[in-house]
């Protein structure tokens, strides 16, 4: 459901299309979800960025030809004694990604039963991204690319293999999740009036229409 | 140090509990009057019987129709709620209902939100006209609706309304002009207009929401032995100021129970969030890097238990089903909201294994038997505690030196007409001594002797001059031997009250000559020294001029009269 826009660009330039979408970060402690996000955030884009005070939830804007896509990220928390909230957090998402660590073959089951968990209970066709992380691990690989890929493949996933430390891939998968999101131009009464609020704070709301 | 910020201290808990007599244990609510749902619907239920039971049979026959099969039945049904809304409305119950729930203080709420609002919708000029009309309509709907409506259907009629005002701002031509940001300033208004109009209906009106109030509450109470530890929280808890940003954390939801519109009940949470995020980057100046869900989840469940705040599910709820649903889908208020609410769930679902501890030892906890860590875990509350005592105590110092200064108020006031009245007292001596001396061009000696029969003491005087300065220290004698509270207050007002008597004097030497001329005795001989002296004293102590023996009486007099 990509219904929501941002209004103006600081520098005033006027916006093509954008869309909004809820992403989720599922995964084992210790993946790399964190870094991972934070690397995307913070690394790149800095224009649009809003300023935040936390790596929980952070915002950043990807540019596709002329459409804005901007990505809404939730952290989840990962401790095995949260696993039973993350329904809520994946409530109305559009977007996931289950990340597992490469060098690590448990992370990599677990991240299969968030992806069980996901295809069953979220939000139909909400689009699951696979991010094998800390590849410049390599050497200490216990995770063969081929064994995630052949999962990934069955299960209709998205796949990469990433690196929050060298920031390989990064970009790339949340480019390809974007792309991969659908920009339809009539889910603005699917939306059912919903639009955003940036911060409670009233500081920057924008409004549905994007896909008018 | 920490603010108490209006309406959020906390209330007895038997404040809170229902008004009906036979001691009903649910939670009552002003909004019911005081009363617990229950009682209020049982009364409320009671009124309209009387008043018209042929409506209310109609709704209760309709009362529970299935509204969740599939999306066009759902619509149907709807449609037909509507219709028999339409119907059962009568003019006249509407203005007599509408005027017996007038609420001064919602009332005040409404004119608030509308003064805020005011230049928003100043542009176009149908659009003020047009809101109010369809916040009015909808308020109407929904206060007919909600005696008898399930609340699934009131969320869902109220998420109908907000899409219905953004449909009207993006298809009605004449709305064209406004930019997104203004038409979602638009849908705040409605939302927060309607919801405070509505808020009584609609906040905590189940009895299940009472229940789970009542349920978190007491389960929250059980665990009020976890501590951060046990949540693996990353509290540093000899630092001030992280202390104080976890109260103001705890306050901040603490205060969501008195916000009104659901936007005011979530900026709560955002900013109890926000004081969160301040905790774990280590206070202001804070060397942390950006915290993560791993580290904010377990101080805002720590943060929740600390506060335990009343109603707090029923504020869940109502957030839940009446706030923009976008609101909660989406955005950095949605992301805190959502967090709340997983804080919530895990409490309602800690155990043993949730807190990596055995089985016994956990319900050796919750059973009481052990206790080690209360003071641990209420070590924080405890400072809460003893800070609010320290400011209690303040206020009551305050309030002892502020009864101080209006008792020396009336002292003062009591000597200055004291002194008044020893000045009736001279001034008829005075009067006296003149008329004498009037006539003691012949005979001196008379005067003499007339001064020392009134005043014995005369002969222990200096024999020469009375002046200011004599007066002086006898004012302050006569001030410091009343007062009986001897205090800084005491010492001040007697500085006080010595520099007017000091001022008293220094006006009796200027006016001296001034008065003391032909109009001065012609009032003596009228005999009407009392309204003389009364227009004197008001004057500002334009006193006549004393002669020096007599000016000495001032003192013995004034020094008789308290003894
Ligand atoms: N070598 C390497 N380390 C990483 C990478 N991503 C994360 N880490 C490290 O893994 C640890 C856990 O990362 P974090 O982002 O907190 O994981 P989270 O619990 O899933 O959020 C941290 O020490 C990171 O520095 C990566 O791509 N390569
Ligand atoms: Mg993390
Ligand atoms: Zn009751």
């Amino acid at each position: 459901m990509a219904n929501r826009a941002v209004p103006q660009r600081p520098n005033g330039q006027t916006p093509g299309k954008i869309c909004q979408f809820k992403l989720v970060l599922l995964g084992e402690s210790s993946v790399g979800k964190s870094s991972l996000v934070l690397r995307f955030v913070k690394g790149q884009f800095h224009e649009y960025q809003e300023s935040t005070i936390g790596a929980a939830f952070l915002t950043q804007t990807i540019h596709l030809n002329d459409v804005a896509v901007k990505f809404e990220i939730w952290d989840t928390a990962g401790q095995e004694r949260y696993h039973s909230l993350a329904p809520m957090y994946y409530r109305g998402a559009q977007a996931a990604i289950v990340v597992y660590d490469i060098t690590n073959q448990d992370t990599f089951e677990r991240a299969k039963n968030w992806v069980k968990e996901l295809q069953r209970q979220a939000t139909p066709g909400i689009v699951i991204a696979l991010a094998g992380n800390k590849l410049d691990l390599n050497t200490m690989r216990s995770v063969q690319t081929d064994e995630s890929q052949t999962y990934a493949y069955e299960n209709g996933l998205m796949f990469m293999e990433t690196s929050a430390k060298t920031s390989a891939n990064v970009t790339e998968i949340f480019k390809a999740i974007a792309e991969k999101l659908p920009k339809n131009e009539n889910t603005n009464t699917a939306g059912q009036g919903r639009r955003l609020v940036d911060s409670a704070e009233g500081s920057n709301k924008s409004l549905s229409s994007c896909c008018k | 140090m920490i603010s108490f910020k209006k309406g959020s201290f906390r209330i007895g808990e038997a404040e809170l509990k229902c008004k009906k007599a036979n001691g009903c244990d649910y939670y009552g609510n002003p909004q019911w009057d005081g009363f617990c749902s229950k009682c209020y619907k049982d009364i409320q239920k009671q009124r309209r019987m009387n008043a018209s039971p042929k409506k209310v049979q109609i709704n209760k026959s309709n009362a529970k129709p299935d509204f969740k099969k599939n999306g066009l039945t759902e619509k149907k049904s709807k449609l037909s709620y509507l219709k028999m809304f339409n119907t059962i409305k009568s003019k006249d119950d509407i203005s007599e209902k509408s005027k017996k729930d007038y609420d001064p203080l919602i009332a005040k709420k409404l004119e608030q939100v509308d003064v805020e609002y005011l230049s928003l919708l100043s542009e176009p000029k149908s659009l003020r006209s047009d809101l109010k009309k369809q916040i009015r309509n909808f308020c109407q709907m929904m206060m007919m609706s909600h005696l008898h409506s399930p609340v699934d259907l009131q969320s869902e009629l109220t998420q109908h309304f907000y899409q219905n005002i953004l449909d009207m701002l993006n298809n009605n031509y004449s709305y064209d002009e406004l930019d997104h940001e203004k038409k979602e300033q638009i849908l705040d208004y409605a939302e927060k207009y309607s919801m405070i109009k509505l808020y009584k209906y609609l906040f905590c009106m189940t009895l299940a929401d009472e229940e789970e109030d009542l349920c978190i509450q007491k389960r929250i109470r059980q665990l009020n032995w976890v501590n951060a530890k046990h949540l693996d929280c990353d509290i540093d808890k000899t630092n001030a100021q992280i202390i104080e940003l976890v109260y103001k954390a705890i306050l901040e939801l603490l205060d969501m129970d008195s916000a009104i519109a659901p936007q005011d009940k979530l900026a709560c949470v955002v900013r109890c969030c926000r004081h969160i995020f301040g905790v774990l980057q280590g206070g202001n100046n804070g060397v942390k890097g950006p915290a993560s869900a791993d580290d904010f989840l377990p101080v805002l469940i720590f943060v929740v238990l600390k506060a335990n705040p009343v109603r707090l599910k029923s504020n869940l709820h109502y957030v839940t089903r009446f706030c923009n649903a976008s609101r909660l889908m989406s955005g950095e208020a949605g992301y805190y909201f959502t967090n709340l609410c997983c804080a919530v769930s895990f409490i309602e679902k800690i155990n043993a294994e949730l807190l990596s501890m055995n089985t016994e030892e956990f319900e050796q906890y919750m059973n009481g038997t052990l206790v080690s860590d209360t003071w641990d875990s209420a070590l924080i509350i405890c400072e809460g505690m003893h800070q609010m005592f320290e400011q209690l105590a303040l206020l009551a110092d305050l309030k002892r030196r502020n009864l101080l200064i209006v008792e020396d108020a009336i002292k003062l006031k009591k000597e200055m007409s004291n002194f008044k009245d020893e000045f009736m007292e001279q001034f008829s001596v005075l009067k006296e001594v003149y008329t004498i001396n009037d006539d003691s061009n012949q005979t001196d000696t008379k005067m003499s002797v007339s001064i020392d029969d009134f005043d014995p003491m005369c002969s222990n005087l200096p024999p020469w001059t009375m002046t200011p300065q004599i007066i002086q220290p006898a004012e302050r004698t006569h001030t410091s031997s009343t007062c009986t509270d001897v205090d800084s207050w005491d010492i001040h007002s007697a500085e006080t009250v010595s520099l007017h008597s000091l001022d008293a004097c220094l006006g009796m030497s200027q006016e001296k000559h001034v008065v003391a001329g032909s109009s001065f005795e012609h009032t003596i001989k009228e005999q009407s020294h009392l309204n003389e002296i009364q227009e004197i004293s008001i004057q500002g102590w334009q006193i006549p001029s004393i002669p020096c023996e007599t000016g000495g009486k001032i003192i013995t007099s004034s020094k008789s009269d308290i003894q």
